[in-house]
């Protein structure tokens, strides 16, 4: 099957007129499945017979048996031979007074009736007709649209992206019914040939992004992506970097907002993940919920977040720093209980982090691969049991779980799970610089983040804006999130091809 | 690809060689929180240090370990150099004396008057390792025996000398706490300075008085409590206080809620500037035992002279005891006629409190005010006529 198709796509072969040679082909080609249905019927009872061809699972049988077969049997006056109609007006006849489907099609190459029986239509064979028809009877089963597990929110919308590329395009329009949305369709992979969409709106964003994505994206050849991260990660600017380029979202909220701010979003058939570009690292740290909840929540939110950030990357590396250099910088009497609480530990402060951190990493990542119920119970036995039979032991101190535990709920707490193990990572980073260095170290490895965060660039946009380079005017919507009626201009860095979304002194008549 | 490995291994010999050098964990560090330096035999001096034993203090805190532990150790030697006694310390103690956290430093009262506060001070000075905010007293009588005290309130001797000599915000008689930095400064600028006295009743001590230090680095004597209340007023350090004074026989305390003090200088003669000393008072009837009438405009005048005379009779018998006895400016005239007469001062500072001893000749006026704000919740406890 596979290496007809491929062959087929050169498009020289065309379709037979001889009925019982073409079902014989069609059988040939796809090496004759279990779930191809070849269905042969006279038409209206007559003299004129056709073969209908499909494959069972991807086809809908209610359509294929009340508005195709049902009609076909009633189509008496195309069915008898001796009528004085040529076969292509028959075959016309049928198409277009017969069949009450939305989508029919009329081909003659062999490569569109095997790419459209693949994507679960219907190829109709009229005995003795040089052409096909292809009936739109696509229908496969699908999830029904749910809250996104991964990014679920206390306040806004409860739907989330599914696995069927037509729906997901569906929520987009269904937030932004401009007539300037772009949805530009692609066919990744070789052998998977799955739709991929890329969506902007047109005279929002600045023309050079959308060539740039298109550019990349038509670089993409492999013979499955079966998720948007195969996409992601080849397209993103830098392989060697732990921060996510692009950012995926299962949220068409979220999708829809970063339309309208001037990025573009692809969208992969067969995941619910769809990806922004360009992104920011601020955007990582950024969630809807800032802009529903009121200015006032959604900015202590936001700052929340950053000292989450902080806290998630320096927490522990800070806690080795002073404990094993410089302990003249912790409070007298606090010095003194940590000191202690550490009695008696047999390890140096950095190798007890270590442990501590790689435990929780491995607690994580076993709670995840398991089924719900027991994940729970690995938390607590995890979480609970284990650091307090740690610290009854004496191996760790009982200052080093707590830190640990700050830390994990942190890291949980930025809303890009992706964002999110970049910066576990590179706590382990700053760990070792802290047990090497002390806080010389810590500094040297936060100077090293920052310059990268500072020449990383998304589709040629800085990684760092609006911070690194400075735009003061996107500065309203970064650590503070300024009340709405403030924020009537689109994001400066970005530099989109329409400025204004909102006026502030209101609708005036 | 060789060339990346020699890289690596450069950068990594580089930071493993260079890092960890320093490293020591916190709980092999010996936490000095006090020392106390005496005089040994021979001129050699004699540190002691008191360590905390943080199992013990951990203990205490959570309620559990062990209760009976003692929750510090007192470490003394004995050298000819306060470094040279510190390093022998060192062969006698498991964890090797770690300064950063040394709250208070005792020097005691006879190498203070033997002149050798700098001589004591250099170690503390000059090693990285200790802090210019470190408290220093005087202890009237052996230092070390200070840091023996077993105090019921706080685990370690040294937090309950810390915390008492933080109390002037509810005692007059106490010198604000003097930290080696500013003991340094006094020192290199050649000024007569005070810093505060610590005295040893049973298993109590007094933070009460002051010691009054000479341009000479030598100390002069003590100051008692109710000379260093007036040396506060004087140098305008006064958070808070209590007056007595008598009404119709009775006492009445008069509580001092603000004080401020400004002072002027006539230096039309360099050889004597005449110096007055503004002092404004506001506070309260604290209590009294007698039945004037409060809300009578003319008791308050009465009560405000009183209050006056009485903090102003405090200030002149320090003022005399400074000037005829000690010979020292402890309370900040210098500092007056350095900041607003540089020129004068430029003349006169070789002969300010050494020398020619212009400090004990010149005239210092003092000028109390006092306003009494507020009479207390009530009016009076007994019925009128009583």
């Amino acid at each position: 099957m596979s290496e007809s198709a491929s062959d087929d796509k050169r498009g020289e072969s065309y379709v037979f007129p001889d009925m019982q040679e073409n079902i014989g082909h069609i059988r040939r080609m796809l090496g004759d499945p279990a779930d191809l249905v070849i269905r042969i019927i006279s038409i209206g009872g007559g003299e004129r017979s056709c073969a209908l061809a499909f494959l069972s699972g991807l086809s809908d049988k209610a359509v294929i048996d009340e508005q195709i077969v049902r009609q076909i049997l009633k189509a008496g006056r195309f069915g008898q031979e001796d009528t004085g109609m040529d076969i292509s007006e028959v075959l016309g006849g049928l198409r277009n007074e017969t069949m009450s489907v939305s989508q029919v099609l009329e081909v003659n190459l062999w490569s569109d009736v095997i790419k459209a029986v693949l994507y679960g239509d219907t190829a109709m064979f009229l005995e003795g007709a040089d052409d096909v028809l292809l009936i739109g009877t696509q229908n496969w089963k699908e999830r029904s649209i749910d809250e996104p597990p991964t990014e679920a929110l206390v306040r806004g919308p409860r739907e989330g992206f599914t696995e069927k590329i037509e729906t997901n395009i569906g929520l987009i329009r269904r937030g932004i019914r401009d007539m300037n949305l772009r949805f530009v369709s692609y066919t990744i992979g070789r052998r998977s040939r799955k739709t991929l969409i890329l969506t902007y709106i047109q005279g929002i964003i600045h023309p050079a992004i959308v060539e740039e994505a298109r550019r990349r994206l038509d670089t993409i050849d492999i013979d499955d992506a079966p998720e948007s991260g195969f996409i992601e990660q080849w397209i993103e600017d830098s392989f060697l970097s732990p921060f996510p380029q692009l950012l995926h979202t299962e949220r068409p909220d979220k999708v829809r907002a970063a339309l309208l701010q001037g990025k573009a979003a692809v969208m992969l058939e067969g995941t619910p993940f769809a990806l922004i570009l360009p992104t920011t690292f601020v955007a990582l740290i950024q969630s809807p919920e800032d802009y529903y909840e009121r200015w006032l929540i959604g900015s202590l939110i936001r700052l929340l977040r950053y000292l989450a950030v902080i806290i998630a990357l320096f927490a522990p590396a800070i806690y080795i720093a002073l404990v094993s250099f410089h302990q003249g910088m912790i409070p007298f009497k606090l010095a003194f209980s940590i000191a202690a609480a550490r009695e008696g530990v047999p390890f140096p402060a950095i190798i007890e982090a270590m442990v501590m951190e790689g435990t929780l990493e491995l607690l994580r990542e076993a709670g995840v691969r398991l089924p719900k119920p027991i994940g729970q119970t690995i938390g607590i036995v995890g979480g609970l049991v284990i650091g307090e039979a740690a610290v009854q032991a004496g191996v760790v101190s009982p200052i080093m779980v707590i830190i640990v535990a700050v830390t994990a709920i942190s890291s949980f707490a930025i809303p890009s799970y992706s964002a999110g193990i970049a910066f576990r990572m590179l706590r382990f980073a700053t760990m070792l610089a802290a047990g090497i260095l002390g806080l010389f170290g810590i500094i040297l490895t936060f100077i090293m983040i920052s310059t990268h965060l500072v020449r990383l660039r998304s589709f040629g946009m800085p990684y760092s804006a609006p911070f690194a380079p400075m735009f003061i005017t996107d500065w309203r919507d970064l650590v503070i999130r300024s009340p709405v009626t403030f924020l009537t201009k689109r994001p400066e860095f970005i530099q989109t091809k329409n400025i204004n979304r909102a006026n502030k002194r209101g609708k005036r008549s | 690809m060789s060339k990346l490995l020699r890289g690596l291994v450069a950068a990594a010999s580089l930071i493993l060689a260079a890092g960890c050098w320093d490293r020591v964990e916190i709980e092999d560090r010996g936490f000095v929180v006090g020392s106390a330096i005496d005089e040994g035999k021979d001129g050699a001096y004699e540190l002691t240090f008191q360590y905390i034993v943080p199992s013990a203090m951990q203990g205490k805190s959570a309620g559990g370990g062990h209760p009976s532990a003692q929750s510090f150790q007192n470490v003394s030697s004995t050298a000819a150099t306060l470094f040279k006694a510190a390093r022998k310390m060192s062969n006698e103690t498991s964890r090797p004396p770690y300064l950063e956290h040394n709250k208070i430093i005792i020097v005691s009262e006879r190498l203070a008057r033997a002149g050798k506060i700098q001589e004591v001070l250099d170690l503390f000075v000059r090693d990285p390792e200790m802090r210019r905010a470190a408290k220093l007293m005087i202890s009237v009588g052996q230092a070390k025996k200070l840091l023996e005290i077993k105090p019921p309130i706080e685990t370690l001797p040294v937090q309950y000398i810390n915390s008492t000599s933080e109390n002037p915000q509810k005692s007059e008689s106490i010198v604000p706490a003097t930290t080696m930095g500013h003991v340094h400064r006094f020192l290199l600028e050649e000024h007569s300075f005070a810093i505060p006295r610590i005295t040893q009743t049973d298993s109590k001590v007094s933070l009460s008085g002051a010691a009054v230090f000479g341009s000479d680095k030598k100390m002069k004597g003590f100051l008692d409590g109710e000379e260093t209340t007036g040396k506060n007023y004087f140098s305008g350090t006064i958070k808070a206080g209590a007056v007595e004074v008598e009404i119709e026989g009775k006492p009445l305390l008069f509580e001092v809620k603000r004080a401020s003090r400004t002072l002027y200088a006539n230096v039309s003669d360099p050889e004597s500037p005449a110096f007055t000393v503004n002092v404004r008072i506001e506070g309260n009837v604290g209590e009294t035992y007698s039945h004037v009438d409060l809300l009578d405009p003319q008791v308050i005048r009465m009560i405000e002279n009183r209050v006056s005379d009485k903090i102003r009779e405090i200030m002149y018998v320090v003022l005399e005891k400074l000037q005829k006895e000690y010979k020292a400016d402890a309370i900040g005239l210098s500092d007056y006629l350095n900041e607003n007469h540089y020129r004068v001062w430029k003349k006169i500072a070789a002969d300010w409190d050494r020398g020619d001893h212009l400090f004990s000749k010149c005239k210092v006026d003092v000028k109390v005010h006092t306003r009494l704000r507020i009479i207390g919740a009530i009016e009076r406890v007994q019925p009128e006529g009583e």
